[in-house]
């Protein structure tokens, strides 16, 4: 995807106002990391009678707001964020599930998605 | 004077006084805490990154500590073939700051541990097992909830090739594994050791088994190394 107006790079332009956008990001534990928490939460459901659940990973999702010129320049910086914080390389894989503008808070809630009554 | 052994204190470690306890009054090497906001570590002989909860585990245990300004000043001695000693939340640390490969996850019971364990030396060819002879059993407390090593196959196959498995959990007799291996970690290992063999990450906690009244002081066996490293220091 791109944006209109983005990487001229020639110094003419005025500073853009700043944006901001709204990452989600999804870490996992890699393909074969064991997960005992995920295997404990399987074995939670089970109890439950949820007899066709297969399997559980368990992990970690993140909201991060980022100031930045264009939706490109957001992605990039996330990922490296990933790349050296929100995820363990070694143990972990992630995905930039969602980016968006918009302020953290007004950002899709979860309580959109389900969990309510 | 040879500054001694210089212990970094994190917020949240709590081993730190335990090891500057076992250096400098049990073992006799000059010792003393090092702020994490401490950058000039010039003068220490050796470093022990102790165990504990730094930053409370925030994010994955010891993830937050690595950018403690003590860092890099810690990796340039690491280069420069520096002892390093990271404990529990030391060798997590380590891990998270890629001084050494690997990581720590949670225990495969998903229970906290805390107990006596029995680890069998792998190596002597680091400066915190040149006292000790491969084989060697010593008896040590665990105190961890993210103590299961892991690294991937290829990983584990260089660190085996490279002489780099510092310790295995085992019995009292030295058999490797099984019941032992209570957290779950790959191939039982319990400390690993850089390429240069210089930086060691141990699970088990030697500082606190150095004194018959603690329940045991096989601690002190691996610990008195720091001895030579100090005296060996220009």
């Amino acid at each position: 995807m791109t944006e209109p107006g983005v990487g001229s790079g020639d110094g003419s332009v005025l500073a853009e106002p700043e944006r901001t956008w709204v990452a989600d990001v999804v870490v996992l534990p890699k393909p074969g990391v064991n997960d005992p928490q995920g295997e404990a939460i399987h074995g939670g459901l089970a109890s439950l009678g949820y007899a066709d659940v297969r399997r559980v990973r368990s992990g970690r999702f993140f909201r991060v707001a980022v100031a930045a010129p264009d939706v490109h320049s957001a992605r990039v910086s996330v990922v490296a964020m990933c790349d050296q914080l929100l995820a363990n390389p070694v143990i972990e894989a992630y995905r930039v599930a969602n980016i968006a503008e918009g302020d953290l808070e007004a950002a899709v809630g979860l309580d959109d998605v389900g969990g309510g009554s | 004077m040879s500054g001694g052994v210089g212990v970094i204190t994190f917020p949240g470690s709590n081993g730190d006084v335990d090891a500057l306890h076992a250096l400098r009054d049990d073992i006799g090497v000059p010792a003393r805490l090092v702020d994490h906001r401490e950058t000039d570590l010039a003068g220490f002989g050796a470093l022990v990154l102790p165990g504990g909860f730094s930053y409370g585990d925030y994010l994955r245990s010891g993830a937050i500590a690595r950018f403690a300004p003590v860092v890099e000043p810690l990796r340039a001695f690491a280069a420069r073939g520096g002892p390093v000693l990271g404990i529990c939340n030391g060798f997590q640390v380590l891990t998270e700051a890629h001084l050494l490969p690997g990581a720590l996850l949670r225990n495969r019971t998903l229970r906290f541990h805390c107990h006596w364990t029995h680890v069998r030396v792998e190596t002597a060819a680091t400066p915190w097992t040149a006292d000790l002879d491969e084989g060697d059993v010593l008896r040590l407390p665990v105190a961890h909830g993210d103590g299961a090593y892991y690294a991937d196959d290829e990983t584990v196959a260089r660190l085996e090739a490279e002489g780099r498995v510092v310790a295995r959990y085992c019995d009292a007799e030295g058999r490797v594994g099984g019941e032992a291996n209570a957290n779950g970690s790959v191939a039982a290992i319990a400390g690993v050791a850089s390429p240069g063999g210089n930086v060691v990450g141990l699970m088990p906690h030697p500082e606190r088994a150095t004194d018959p009244l603690l329940g045991g002081d096989d601690g002190l066996r691996m610990l008195r190394a720091a001895l030579t490293m100090v005296a060996a220091q220009v």
